[in-house]
């Protein structure tokens, strides 16, 4: 029946069962208190008694009227009825007064009160008193507070365990749903949480946890859907974007117009073959080559038909090669390179010979245009002190010297010295 | 050895002469509890240095006065708490020769006489003592009640007029004397 009790039921069982034992230690400890002051109140009253006496009775004694003191304190002990017993002796110990009262016991518990009389002349003792003062009330009254004091550790055992059952069931399906909770795995959506029929705030946290880690379950599934759907989505995106790049690299280092790559490509792919080469200490040959008279074909037939010369010109360049490690450049303009690695002097004249025959087999641009072409040829070794545009710029510089010597023709760079044929 | 001269003496006179009889045993309890009676009767701040009793008796009486005056003496030979106590006897006509005494102690006499010694106690505010119980009806303060047991007997009233106080724990063990009108 307990488990239904709310939790602030159980804990104002707990301040009340609190109460209990705090009133029931004050109570005792009262009753204690009363009890002792009590037994010092009649001590003090034995003894006052005793006091009473004396003054009487030292008279007398003093006086030598000893037998008439019985009827005056036989009229004082009547009037005390807890005196149970007066003896009034002299120095030598006679009975001078003897005073017992009806249903005296000797067995009972006394307060005994002895004193000695002293001689109101001259302050001698001339006697002892001795009084027994009964306690027979105090006795009952410490069994009745020994009873008392019994009965207030039963309550208070009785509540303390009182107390500790009703934490316990405060706190165990509190201890046990926190157990629970830091068990719950939301990876694998574990929780040994079963619907709780109490009607407690536990059970109702409890079933507030459970309603929401159903959906934290439900929002971990779908957010996992999502996420799914989201990375396929990335995967895709990412793939054309690597596409785009691709292409639009692909783009950068290719010229729009002929196809073939362009000077940036060049530059790039220059340094590498250079670095190779000069490692391998191969020769490495450069073909620079410029259309002839290439404005008038412009000013004379359109910057249309000009491209389309330059198309079937890059053509002919890309044709023409006869290895993957060539490389054929539209290097700006009506300009061409070929960079031919591994590749001796010999043939590299030799295939700017082939490349300008072809190019005089055909005419151009559906219009029956003959094209010639400039050629400058320079070939060296790598080497490392030498300037790598070196290569470019000798065989610009007998493409140069092919131009000055009427064009279209081939000039090598250690022709230059030579005079025209 | 002593008290049997004083018994055979006090036997002979009280029966030669003209003279009231005597209890000894009587006159001992006078011995002994008048000094200390009249001590604890005097006021606390008027403290004494020395207890005269003057004991007025009929001329056949001499002898049972001396032999009381010679029982108070011998009983208090060092007196009392450094009070000096002592004895002296005089005959009821010479009674004015007790001004300075501390207390009277009146042996039998008439019942004119003993008026005569209450008034003079009055007058002098003595404490009176008187041998007779009955004494007690002419004014005089203190005697014994002599009955199935010894105490004292008190005359409250005449120690007011005389102006003795009376200690309260002898008024515990008295008898009080009251009037016959009140009785």
């Amino acid at each position: 029946m307990i488990r239904n009790f709310s939790v602030s039921l159980k804990i104002i069982l707990v301040l009340f069962v609190l109460q209990i034992t705090v009133i029931t230690l004050i109570l005792s400890q009262h009753g204690h208190s009363t009890l002792t002051q009590y037994d010092k109140n009649e001590r003090e009253k034995a003894d006052m008694i005793t006091k009473m006496l004396l003054p009487v009775v030292s008279l007398q004694m003093s006086l030598g009227f000893t037998n008439a003191m019985e009827d005056q304190l036989n009229t004082m002990m009547m009037n005390n009825e807890h005196v149970m017993q007066l003896i009034v002796t002299q120095n030598d110990a006679t009975s001078i007064y003897r005073f017992e009262r009806p249903g005296y016991n000797t067995e009972d518990r006394f307060i005994e009160v002895v004193a000695g009389v002293p001689d109101p002349y001259t302050g001698e003792t001339i006697g002892t008193v001795t009084l027994y003062y009964s306690t027979v009330n105090i006795e009952q009254l410490r069994t009745i507070d020994e009873n008392f004091r019994f009965k207030t550790i039963a309550i208070m055992l009785a509540a303390a365990l009182l107390f500790i059952l009703l934490l316990q069931k405060i706190l165990s399906p509190l201890n046990r749903l926190s157990r629970k909770i830091s068990g719950y795995n939301p990876d694998n959506g574990s929780c040994d949480l079963k619907r709780s029929s109490r009607r407690d705030e536990v059970a109702r946290i409890q079933n507030s946890v459970i309603g929401m880690v159903e959906r934290i379950r439900d929002y971990s599934r779908r957010l996992q859907d999502a996420n799914t759907e989201l990375e396929a989505r990335v995967k895709e995106r990412t793939e054309a974007l690597e596409e785009s790049n691709r292409k639009l690299h692909e783009l950068s280092l290719t010229d729009a117009l002929t196809q073939l790559p362009n000077r940036r490509r060049f530059v790039n792919d220059f340094n590498s073959v250079w670095n190779i080469y000069m490692r391998e200490q191969k020769p490495l040959s450069l073909i620079v080559a410029d259309i002839d008279h290439f404005k008038k074909i412009n000013d004379s037939y359109g910057h249309e038909v000009g491209d389309q010369v330059l198309r079937e010109i890059a053509e002919v360049f890309r044709s023409h090669l006869r290895r993957e490690t060539d490389l054929a450049i539209r290097y700006g303009g009506e300009e061409f390179v070929l960079l031919l690695p591994a590749t001796p002097e010999a043939e590299a004249i030799e295939c700017a010979t082939t490349l300008r025959r072809r190019i005089h087999s055909r005419s151009y641009a559906a219009e029956q245009i003959v094209v010639t072409v400039s050629f400058g040829i320079h070939t060296m070794v790598p080497e490392p002190e030498t300037p790598r545009q070196e290569l470019f710029n000798r065989a610009d510089q007998a493409l140069y010297r092919a131009k000055r010597c009427g064009r279209d023709r081939i000039v090598h760079y250690s022709q230059i010295g030579q005079p025209c044929d | 050895m002593r008290r049997l001269t004083f018994g055979i003496l006090f036997a002979g006179l009280t029966t030669g002469l003209w003279a009231y009889s005597y209890h000894e045993t009587i006159l001992d309890v006078f011995a002994r509890v008048l000094p200390k009676i009249i001590l604890s009767n005097q006021p606390s701040e008027l403290p004494l240095e020395q207890i005269r009793i003057c004991i007025l008796h009929e001329t056949g009486d001499g002898l049972s006065a001396e032999y009381l005056s010679h029982r108070i003496d011998t009983l208090y030979t060092k007196g009392i708490r450094g009070v000096e106590i002592t004895a002296y006897r005089q005959r009821y006509e010479e009674i004015a020769s007790c001004r300075d005494a501390t207390a009277l102690m009146l042996m039998q006499t008439d019942e004119a006489r003993l008026a005569e010694a209450a008034k003079f106690a009055r007058s002098h505010h003595l404490f009176s003592a008187a041998y007779r119980p009955s004494a007690l009806s002419h004014g005089i303060i203190f005697s014994l009640d002599i009955g199935s047991r010894v105490r004292p007997y008190i005359n409250v009233a005449a120690a007011k007029e005389s102006r003795v106080p009376i200690g309260s724990a002898l008024l515990q063990i008295s008898r009080i004397y009251r009037p016959e009108s009140e009785q």
